[in-house]
């Protein structure tokens, strides 16, 4: 779980990082005037004729601006000494900040993801799916209520799983974190290669939400991968803001006379201690233990994502036929006498307990992902593929196909509609009830219309066969 | 005093009578003659131009994209016209611009590096770069007729099969795709041989430039790592035309075969396209540092090890298709490994930086680019390679960022750094470099606005592959910064465009080896001519520049080896693999139209196919088999290659002469990757067997056995006659050579005859079943091979007749003799392992 505090430890170690590598290097590395001085010394060094001297192809033409060694190290040291940085930018990120506790999640209480279109186009096909969830829901009343409250209190609060005062607290790590963060930010900023990294993690900062985001976790599996995400983030952001800052190193540093005169002697076949040091320290070590340390690190999400069903009759076990362009979602019944349910593009779950998924394919490839629940699991022909699923709160979590299949791969949507266990119960039981007979329609029959005519006028017919239910 | 200038006088009327005959026998022929040249510079550039072009495609194709995707719900353009523009823009880009550029740079540079005057196959260069460009256009062609591929750039079946695929754009790719294999695989042969059998002398594999050895590693990562994908979209072409069942689950089959087949090929694909990048920068760092790469032995030893450890690789494509634990910890770990190797490159390249004082120029700066781009890209290859994480962000815009983070990082910043860097040597004159510094900054800058914040979007849930997203998602503004970074990138490489094709007008002269270079290419006029080295120098260091730097003079006033001209011919020479000792002078073709002949009539073989005209194909395919097999005729003694002279050279002799040649290691090679095709089928039948769900197995294969087993000791016989030819022939015994070919060709032809009957009269349910798709397949490629081989030793008794082939000259003998081993090996293993397998594996589904 990424718990504010957490997070908090993590952005203090990224915002470090950050300033202790905010001196000038770059500058000075870009800068042309260096850069020539550099050419010149490099040249006189080497005791040949440097043709860029006279045809000056890539240096211009401006005279020489040596700049003092001394003059450089001053820059670095006035850097340096302003670890608070420029504070004007806070007023800006705090107005970032508290942009994200603007409604995250739209009521997406029974409308629509998509809106169908006129015409044709493939686009019909699935807007018409949903289309008709909306039109059965008077059947459903008793749950849309509980959903709505979900989602009103989710809309009034900004944060979906904490209390209040957790939420405040996370505010607050924000402010603090922002103070910090824009004085490394401000001081770095100079530094113009890494402008892109800075405003990418600014807006990882400020936009970690969103109904499809992989960072804004409901359930363990996602939690897991998202813990997993900000760690190895963290870690190998300081690997290669180690790795960059060598290389800039590298280029700018002014290697004496002697260590040039025995670095140039190219008869040399044996590396001296230091390059030694430079190949199979970095080379060979540094990537080993990373590695080490990043598998050891990734097995706790391992175990929590791929745990697979267990046999118990308990576990909930739902059946999810994946079809071009919608998804069939299958309970069984759960003994001779009752009646088994299938819905379409939505997935109803009770809340708090694993769900055993049974993926399988009427057509081509698909794969079946809810982002802020678990990861995702491709749907293949010829194969059944097992995916455990939670939901920590009740909820709608929205998810989709994430492998390409054809025309309407991108309207290819579902819900996940999470219910507290005796809502879920209640639903179940109502579905149960409803009409057993058009519900065993087996899917199979219908599955040949849809796969080889993926047309508009195929579908409505395919619709009417099979009960629609949000 | 006088008589120094009478000898300077002397030397330079010497050296200009030797370039004047030298160009005589090296120079492509005028006005549309062009058409048939052969040199590798040429040919060379001809690659990297057509490579340009394709790039431009793929990189309008990716703008379309990028402006679909700027603002939710955009109807610029809609779903079927995006599917096509997305699959074309992935195999425009991989298969069209980054392996051909590649493979043209090497073309072009390697025999300038290693000190040859050409590669060893120069019709294969043209050959090869003829199919590249027919195969391209035919490709791209689909996407004019709104007829392209839309099923993605890795074509999974059953999406890309005739029943949810059934228009034509799968075939076009299909074919298309193989045609253009057919030329990466003939410059990877190519390159192979030329980089270890004609080095300058002296040159050692441990003094040959780091280019070098990650050319080599890429040209045979080419070698084993394309034949899977040809195997496999051989199969889906069948499958598709001809209904045979290899991935579908009705016939009990599995489409995650193709999956595996796939990426045996495209995860050593990308590393095709890092090496040679790498070699780039591996020879740039060192100069712009002015002192040698630290770790040579190092980065050598990295090189290979990133070749080998890239085809272990495959699965992490795969870590979402659901399967078991211990192999996704496997492919995980393994995947995590090439960290190690690249690790070792990296801190070279740091730790050569770091000992010298670097001269930032142009080039240099696209380096420092590549480094930045790169070592990120790198490390969010190591978190897809947590397989935790992998399943959230597996083909999701997360992946879309790291792929062009590691391909246009790793292979597009080091081509550009070589470009500028290169330049010079190409047409003598300076780029601008005030417009390129513009270029790498809005290159730079547009790229990291597209692909960093990119990262973000996929975390953010947005799947690829997507042509449309609602609004809401937290995704708006990022597309919107991605599509207008993806137009700043694109003035930026408008940009690279136009400094190069000013500068061909407008820069200034460039002084001979303007970045003071250390290799053997920087010895050559600027721009070089056709024959590279009007004498091939001997070479005793690892930077024969800055060791000797009277080189280029004494190179073009003929001091060394190979400045007799007075035969005509193209020749360089042929040195031993490791030690780079003199063994023979190669004799090299001059220009020809059969390149460009046979590719064209295979052009028309492929147009065929798509038209589904199977018969005009098979004709056409015939007429191609006649115009290689009139490749081969002029070779050796004919009167159009190297005929017998009284002045022919003795110590060292023409390789046509001896028992050893370019030819037999060509043909190896190639075998090399004909068995990774088969043992690629091999791994498709043990496929079905072991792994494959709902495998459907008969309770008996309808073959006669009986047939089989003597066909297979027919062949036994030829190969065993064959063999004894060569071994006579090598003693010099000339008394019935011809009577034992006969006697091979006999055998050979009743084994080939008798397979024919068995393929064609066992009532195999090939369109049913799987497994009897696979047999059929097994058939059909010995009976390739026997005919094959039966064909090439009926072309040596005809050239004994005709006395180019003989016990004086029994090179061409010793050359087919491989291809007769390979044909017995792979029946009797084909044999065993198809057959042998329902024994030892129990029958259940």
């Amino acid at each position: 779980m990424v718990t504010p505090q957490s997070r908090l430890k993590l952005l203090i170690v990224v915002g470090g990082l950050f300033k202790i590598h905010a001196y000038r290097m770059l500058i000075d590395q870009l800068s042309p005037q260096i850069t020539r001085r550099r050419d010149q010394q490099a040249s006189d060094d080497r005791h040949v004729q440097t043709p860029w001297q006279n045809s000056c192809i890539w240096r211009g033409a401006e005279p020489e601006q040596p700049i003092e060694r001394s003059e450089r190290q001053q820059h670095d040291c006035q850097h340096r000494m302003t670890p608070g940085g420029n504070q004007t930018t806070y007023a800006g990120h705090q107005q970032q900040i508290e942009k994200t506790d603007a409604p995250r999640y739209r009521s997406t209480n029974g409308t629509c993801p998509r809106q169908p279109q006129s015409g044709a186009s493939p686009e019909i096909i699935a807007g018409q799916h949903v289309g008709n969830i909306s039109g059965q829901q008077t059947e459903q009343c008793s749950d849309r209520e509980v959903d709505q409250y979900r989602v009103q209190w989710v809309t009034k609060h900004g944060h979906p799983t904490g209390d209040r005062s957790e939420n405040l607290v996370f505010h607050q790590c924000q402010v603090f974190l922002s103070k910090r963060f824009t004085s490394s930010l401000a001081a770095f900023g100079r530094g113009f290669l890494y402008c892109c990294q800075v405003a990418g993690l600014c807006a990882v900062l400020s936009a970690c939400s969103g109904p499809l985001s992989t960072l804004d976790p409901a359930g363990p599996s996602a939690h897991a991968a998202a813990t997993l995400w900000w760690g190895i983030f963290g870690f190998l952001l300081l690997v290669m803001v180690v790795v960059i800052g060598l290389c800039v190193f590298a280029i700018v540093r002014q290697p004496s006379r002697h260590e040039l005169a025995q670095a140039r002697d190219w008869r040399e076949s044996t590396m001296t201690g230091q390059q030694k040091i430079w190949v199979i320290g970095g080379g060979v070590v540094l990537p080993s233990l990373s590695i080490l340390a990043l598998l050891i690190f990734s097995i706790p999400a391992n175990n929590r994502m791929s745990g697979l069903p267990d046999e118990s009759d308990h576990a909930l076990k739902i059946n999810v036929v994946a079809h071009q362009w919608w998804w069939q979602i299958d309970y069984p019944p759960e003994s001779d006498e009752s009646a088994p349910v299938s819905v379409r593009n939505s997935l109803h779950v009770p809340t708090g307990v694993p769900v055993h998924l049974f993926l399988s394919s009427a057509d081509v490839i698909h794969s079946f992902w809810v982002p802020r629940l678990a990861g995702k699991l491709d749907v293949i022909p010829g194969r059944t593929n097992e995916l455990q699923i939670q939901a920590d709160e009740p909820g709608i979590y929205r998810g989709l196909c994430a492998e390409f299949c054809g025309l309407a791969h991108a309207q290819m949507q579902f819900e996940v509609h999470a219910h507290s266990r005796e809502d879920f119960a209640l639903w179940l039981s109502r579905q149960r009830q409803q009409e057993p007979s058009a519900q065993q329609q087996p899917s199979a029959q219908q599955q040949p219309s849809a796969q080889q005519e993926p047309s508009a006028q195929q579908e409505p017919s395919a619709q009417q066969e099979q009960p629609e239910d949000d | 005093m006088t008589d120094s200038l009478t000898h300077d006088t002397q030397a330079r009327e010497k050296s200009g009578s030797l370039h004047q005959k030298l160009t005589s026998a090296w120079s492509n022929r005028p006005g549309w003659g062009v058409l048939s040249s052969v040199n590798h510079g040429t040919v060379g550039v001809w690659f990297m131009l057509t490579g340009a072009a394709f790039f431009l495609v793929g990189g309008v194709l990716a703008m379309l994209m990028r402006s679909q995707l700027a603002i939710p719900d955009n109807t610029l353009l809609d779903a079927a016209l995006y599917n096509q523009i997305f699959t074309m823009h992935g195999t425009v880009m991989m298969f069209l611009f980054a392996i051909p550029v590649l493979e043209g740079m090497a073309i072009y540079m390697i025999p300038k590096m290693v000190g040859a005057r050409d590669l060893v196959f120069p019709r294969l260069s043209a050959f090869g770069y003829y199919c590249y460009l027919f195969g391209g256009l035919i490709i791209l062609m689909s996407l004019f007729g709104d007829m392209a591929p839309d099923t993605g750039w890795f074509m999974y079946t059953p999406l890309s099969s005739a029943q949810y695929s059934p228009g034509s754009g799968p075939d076009f790719w299909l074919l298309g795709i193989t045609f253009v294999e057919i030329s990466a695989i003939s410059a990877g042969v190519e390159l192979t041989v030329s980089i270890l059998r004609s080095r300058a002398p002296g040159m050692t594999l441990k003094k040959m430039p780091i280019f070098c050895w990650c050319i080599l590693a890429m040209a045979l990562m080419i070698i084993f790592g394309f034949p899977p994908l040809i195997l496999a979209s051989v199969m889906l072409e069948l499958e598709r035309a001809a209904g045979m069942p290899f991935f579908d689950v009705a016939g009990g089959g599995d489409p995650l075969l193709w999956q595996h087949l796939f990426w045996l090929f495209g995860h050593p694909e990308v590393y095709i396209i890092f090496l040679p990048a790498a070699g780039v920068v591996s020879t740039l760092i060192p100069v712009f540092a002015g002192r040698p790469m630290v770790g040579y032995g190092w980065v050598v030893f990295s090189i290979m090890l990133m070749g080998f450890v890239s085809f272990s690789l495959w699965v992490h494509h795969m870590f979402t298709v659901g399967i078991p634990q211990f192999a996704l910890a496997f492919f995980s770990a393994a995947s995590m490994l090439v960290a190690i190797p690249t690790g070792i490159q990296i801190f070279s390249w740091l730790a050569t930086l770091w000992s010298g004082r670097v001269v930032f120029a142009l080039p240099m700066l696209w380096i420092f680019g590549f480094l930045v781009i790169f070592v990120c890209g790198g490390l969010t290859g190591v978190m897809l390679a947590l397989v935790p994480f992998n399943w959230q962000v597996h083909d999701t815009h997360f992946v879309v960022a790291h792929m062009h983070y590691v391909l246009v990082g790793g292979m597009f910043f080091p081509l550009i750094a070589g470009l500028y860097y290169w330049l010079p040597h190409f047409s003598g004159r300076m780029p601008s470099d005030k417009l390129g510094r513009w270029a790498f900054w809005l290159t730079f800058i547009g790229f990291n606005m597209t692909f960093l914040l990119m990262h973000l979007t996929g975390l953010l849930g947005m799947p690829r592959r997507v042509y449309s997203y609602e609004s809401g998602m937290g995704w708006d503004g990022l597309n919107l910064l991605s599509s207008v970074g993806g137009f700043v990138m694109a003035a930026g490489v408008a940009m690279i465009i136009v400094d190069v094709a000013m500068h061909f007008r407008f820069g200034r002269r460039a002084l001979p080896n303007p970045w003071q270079a250390d290799t053997l290419e920087w010895a050559l006029p600027m721009s070089p001519r056709p024959y590279n080295f009007a004498s091939i120098p001997s070479i005793s260091t690892r930077h024969p520049l800055w060791h000797n730097s009277d080189l280029p003079a004494s190179i073009a006033a003929g001091d060394h080896m190979l400045a007799t001209t007075s035969h005509g011919r193209r020749e360089t020479l042929l040195t031993e693999a490791g030690t780079a000792r003199v063994q023979a002078i190669i004799h090299l073709p001059s220009n020809s139209w059969l390149p460009l002949l046979t590719a064209l009539v295979m052009a028309t073989v492929c147009i065929t196919l798509l038209a589904k005209a199977y018969l005009w194909a098979l004709g056409a395919a015939v007429l191609a088999a006649v115009f290689l097999l009139r490749w081969s005729w002029v070779n050796g003694a004919h009167p159009g290659s190297a005929p017998i002279r009284s002045d022919d050279p003795v110590d060292p002799p023409l390789h046509s002469r001896t028992t050893d040649g370019p030819g037999l290691w060509g043909m190896v090679v190639t075998l090399m990757a004909n068995a990774t095709l088969y043992l690629s089928l091999l791994f498709g039948w043990f496929y079905f067997w072991t792994v494959s769900p709902q495998r459907i197995v008969p309770d008996e294969v309808p073959i006669s056995f009986t047939v089989l087993f003597g066909s297979g000791l027919l062949l036994l016989l030829s190969a065993a006659v064959y063999q004894n030819v060569v071994t006579r022939a090598r003693a010099g015994l000339a008394k019935g050579l011809q009577a034992r070919l006969l006697m091979v060709l006999t055998a050979g032809f009743f084994h080939s005859v008798s397979l024919v009957w068995v393929m064609l009269t066992s009532p195999l349910q090939a369109s049913d079943l799987t497994h009897d798709a696979l047999i059929l397949f097994l058939l059909m490629y010995l009976v390739f091979h026997s005919v094959l081989s039966w064909v090439l030793t009926l072309l040596q008794l005809f050239r004994v007749k005709a006395g180019y082939v003989g016990a004086k000259m029994p090179y061409e003998l010793i050359v087919v003799r491989p291809m007769w081993i390979y044909t017995t090996v792979v029946f009797w293993t084909g044999m065993l392992a198809f057959f042998g397998m329902p024994l030892v594996w129990p029958v259940s589904s």
